[in-house]
């Protein structure tokens, strides 16, 4: 994986990530501003998977204590943007 | 009869022993083999993965039971049988101690093209029908000689007989199957949900028909064990998140080693009079919890996670991290849908206040676990707003009654109380 | 074939009748059987028309003319003996067994027994412990015998011309809760005296049974029917030689099977065919054969007692509805 991420490859990164937990789920299905495990319909342990699976990707390990910064599509586009820029993975 | 179990076991020849399409479930009748893993020849050891099948469950990884030498490869994918359906051969490492399985005449090998196993005609294995009977499997005796004749291996099936056996009845389905296989050799999702719709009716229809159900609950203070997991998961990664359902489960399975009347199965029995006064309870060591998980595409599964009283609260949470994505992905194995001693629904995560659960027979009891709320609750002549759940419990009379079910309750509240301990 | 309605009293004695009418050689010889007309009432009105030495009064010793009845027989006639009840026949077993079964066989087929004895059997009258059993597999037991259980009014009449046919000694039992129970008389017999007959087809599960039992499992089978259980009724007809052939068919067909038999449980003709059916229709089955008897007390005196010792119609469908329960 590129050191550098644009906006498009962390969206697709995201929607893989969900993919994991629930492959039925597609973009187009997801309002980006709505609690994203009501939109995906993502029990605990799905959202979990989710993060496992972000954290396999990206290298961004997100604590319970960020739950709240990573509850929407956009929040969490927002919190990996920012986590990648400042610690991009290698 | 003259032959005995201790004969067999000295014969010098290797043991041979069937491997077939199991049930994974009262609600499973039939499951398609999509790849095998091993070919003729091949070792084997007990608990490896064999071959993918495609079930009305999803994909579930097949295991093998015993270890030994692959013999015989009977099918080949991509081909739907009914349970029970001999797939495989194994010779035997180690002799068995228990009594020897049958081997009942095999059937000629088939591939893609040629028609499906059942309908073929038997190989000139002479079998005596002796052999059948020795086997461990209850059945009766008109159900016995239809599977010889119709290659049906009885093991795995379930009986709706006295002490479960197998009756004639109970193999009809599995005829009119496979009568209908050369049609329906290969179809999947199609009508794969309505099956499943179907299975699930008749298995809740005949557990809410047989078992007499009761039910309570209690309203269990979890602020504590809130405060807790949220400590536990401030600052660590994602994978070593623990949630509330580990302590729930972690907290059931050290109340199910106090209260093991909950743990266990409920046998049907045959007796000399026509009552069923020969039906008893078998209580279980191991405790296997099923986890009723919902399939995204509907339907659901309950998986179980294996020994829950002796794993850690890290070990437990891997399973369910493990089996909650392998109920979405597939790959679920054989042993986990089949052999749970009591059953977890936990609705609350989709948002129930409460939940009373039909008894997965023959197991005994299902625990329900409710959506967490918080109230407003009066501490030292103070009012103090607590997090609760609902915790409920269906129970089956026959074996609990009501004091020990509200005991057990209690004692799994006390325990959510002190998640440090668990 | 045209028909006649009697009762089962009016059909044995029609049989008699026209046994005394076919063949010379025969004679009805027993206790009361002349001027009182039978115990009965099988034989009224038969010593007026038939004469002295056609019907016979005997004294109260059943050695006694049952053994003349074998002696009769050895000397070309063709005896009809009545004994009372099958209680009283025991006092003519040694007769029975040690004479007319054997001595065929201990001659080496110089002389055979054309003996025929009648006999009642079977409780429900009130007529307490020495009056009422059901001893049919005492006879069954023996080689050398052959036993009939007429259940129907068309076998009441014909059975006792086939067993005055047959070479050997043939005891025949007749159900005392049958003697004034009217019904139809074929005129020719459906079929040879050792056949067992399917009295109601069915598929579910097999009623097997003979004698009095009869009608308790066919109304028994019309209950069923009802709570939708397909009943078939089995009559034996003949108790020895069992029609084992009968028996197998129809548990091969129904593969479940319920023996009525009004004998005491242990050591009845219902574990003689129960373990008929698991040497010879084992993996047919798919329940475990139920037998229903009689209680195993002396028959009682008292009506409400009497009738708890003894197989009744709902015990049979309440049986019926078990082996079915898994089904």
């Amino acid at each position: 994986m590129s050191s550098t991420y644009t906006q498009q490859n962390i969206q697709q990164i995201i929607i893989e990530a969900i993919q994991e937990a629930a492959p039925e789920i597609e973009q187009e299905d997801i309002n980006m501003d709505e609690d994203i495990r009501e939109e995906c319909d993502l029990d605990s342990m799905d959202f979990i998977n989710y993060l496992i699976a972000l954290k396999k990707s990206t290298g961004v390990s997100i604590a319970e204590g960020d739950y709240s910064q990573v509850n929407t599509f956009n929040k969490m586009l927002n919190y990996l943007s920012a986590q990648l820029s400042k610690n991009p993975q290698a | 009869m003259t032959s005995t179990p201790s004969d067999k076991v000295k014969s010098s020849v290797a043991e041979l022993e069937d491997i077939t399409m199991p049930s994974l479930g009262a609600d499973m009748t039939e499951g398609t083999l999509t790849q095998w893993l091993v070919k003729e020849g091949d070792k084997v050891n007990s608990g490896d993965i064999i071959a993918v099948l495609e079930t009305q469950k999803g994909a579930i990884d097949m295991e093998v039971y015993s270890s030994g030498t692959i013999t015989e490869i009977l099918v080949e994918p991509v081909i739907e049988v009914p349970v029970g359906t001999i797939l495989a051969r194994i010779a035997l490492a180690e002799p068995s101690n228990k009594i020897v399985k049958s081997v009942v005449p095999a059937v000629d090998k088939v591939n893609e093209t040629s028609v499906p196993v059942v309908e073929t005609s038997p190989v000139n294995k002479q079998v005596n029908v002796l052999d059948v009977k020795i086997s461990d499997v209850k059945a009766s005796p008109i159900a016995r000689r239809l599977a010889k004749e119709q290659q049906i291996n009885l093991t795995g099936i379930i009986g709706n007989g006295p002490q479960g056996a197998i009756l004639l009845n109970d193999l009809t389905p599995l005829l009119t199957d496979k009568k209908q296989l050369n049609s329906k050799k290969l179809k999947f999702a199609g009508t794969t949900e309505q099956n499943m719709r179907n299975a699930i009716a008749v298995a809740m229809t005949k557990s809410k028909q047989e078992i007499p159900h009761f039910y309570l609950s209690v309203e269990v203070d979890i602020t504590s064990a809130q405060q807790w997991l949220q400590q536990q998961n401030q600052t660590s990664p994602p994978e070593d998140h623990v949630i509330l359902l580990a302590l729930l489960l972690k907290a059931l399975a050290n109340s199910l080693v106090k209260y093991p009347k909950l743990n266990g199965f409920y046998q049907k029995d045959i007796s000399q009079s026509d009552l069923p006064q020969g039906d008893h309870f078998e209580q279980v060591s191991a405790i296997h919890i099923g986890n009723v998980i919902s399939l995204r595409q509907g339907g659901l599964v309950v998986p179980a996670i294996h020994d829950v009283d002796k794993l850690s609260i890290t070990e437990l949470m891997q399973g369910l991290r493990d089996i909650t994505e392998r109920s979405r992905s597939g790959h679920l194995r054989s042993s986990e849908l089949m052999d749970a001693t009591v059953t977890v629904t936990n609705m609350g995560e989709r948002g129930a206040d409460s939940v009373f659960g039909i008894i997965y027979p023959p197991q005994v009891a299902i625990l329900g676990f409710g959506k967490v709320r918080d109230i407003v609750k009066v501490v030292n002549d103070d009012m103090v707003i607590a997090q609760v759940l609902t915790l409920s419990l269906s129970a089956d009379h026959r074996v609990i009654d009501g004091m020990l079910a509200a005991k057990f309750l209690n004692y799994l509240a006390k325990k959510l109380q002190k998640p440090e301990c668990l | 074939m045209s028909e006649q309605v009697l009762t089962y009293r009016e059909a044995l004695r029609a049989g008699i009748e026209q046994a005394l009418i076919d063949d010379d050689r025969v004679f009805l010889m027993g206790e009361d059987v002349g001027c009182y007309g039978g115990c009965y009432g099988v034989s009224k009105g038969l010593l007026e028309r038939y004469g002295e030495h056609k019907i016979i009064d005997t004294p109260l010793c059943e050695s006694g003319f049952v053994g003349v009845g074998v002696g009769a027989a050895l000397g070309g006639m063709r005896p009809i003996i009545e004994v009372m009840t099958v209680n009283f026949s025991l006092l003519a077993m040694d007769q029975i067994v040690n004479s007319a079964a054997t001595l065929r066989h201990m001659s080496g087929g110089q002389v055979n027994v054309p003996l025929v004895i009648r006999m009642a059997c079977g409780a429900g009258l009130q007529l307490a412990a020495q009056h009422s059993h059901s001893w049919e597999n005492f006879y069954a037991h023996i080689p050398g015998l052959k036993v009939l259980s007429p259940a129907t009014h068309t076998d009441a009449k014909h059975m006792l011309i086939q067993a005055l046919a047959d070479p050997d000694p043939v005891v025949i039992f007749e159900h005392v809760m049958l003697l004034n129970t009217r019904g139809d008389v074929l005129e020719n017999s459906e079929v040879s005296m050792e056949k067992a007959l399917v009295r109601q087809q069915g598929t579910d599960v097999s009623l097997i049974t003979y004698g009095g039992s009869l009608h308790k499992a066919l109304s028994a089978a019309k209950q069923l029917k009802k709570l939708n259980i397909s009943a078939e009724v089995l009559d034996l007809r003949c108790l020895r030689p069992l029609d084992t052939k009968a028996i197998v068919a129809s548990v091969t067909k129904t593969h479940r099977a319920i023996i009525i038999d009004e004998a005491w449980l242990t050591g009845s003709l219902a574990g003689e065919i129960s373990a008929i059916i698991m040497e010879q229709a084992f993996w047919h089955l798919d329940a475990p054969v139920k037998r229903l008897c009689t209680v195993e007390v002396p028959i009682p005196y008292p009506s409400h007692l009497e009738q708890a010792a003894l197989p009744q119609v709902e015990q049979i469908v309440t049986a019926a509805q078990n082996i079915m329960v898994a089904r």
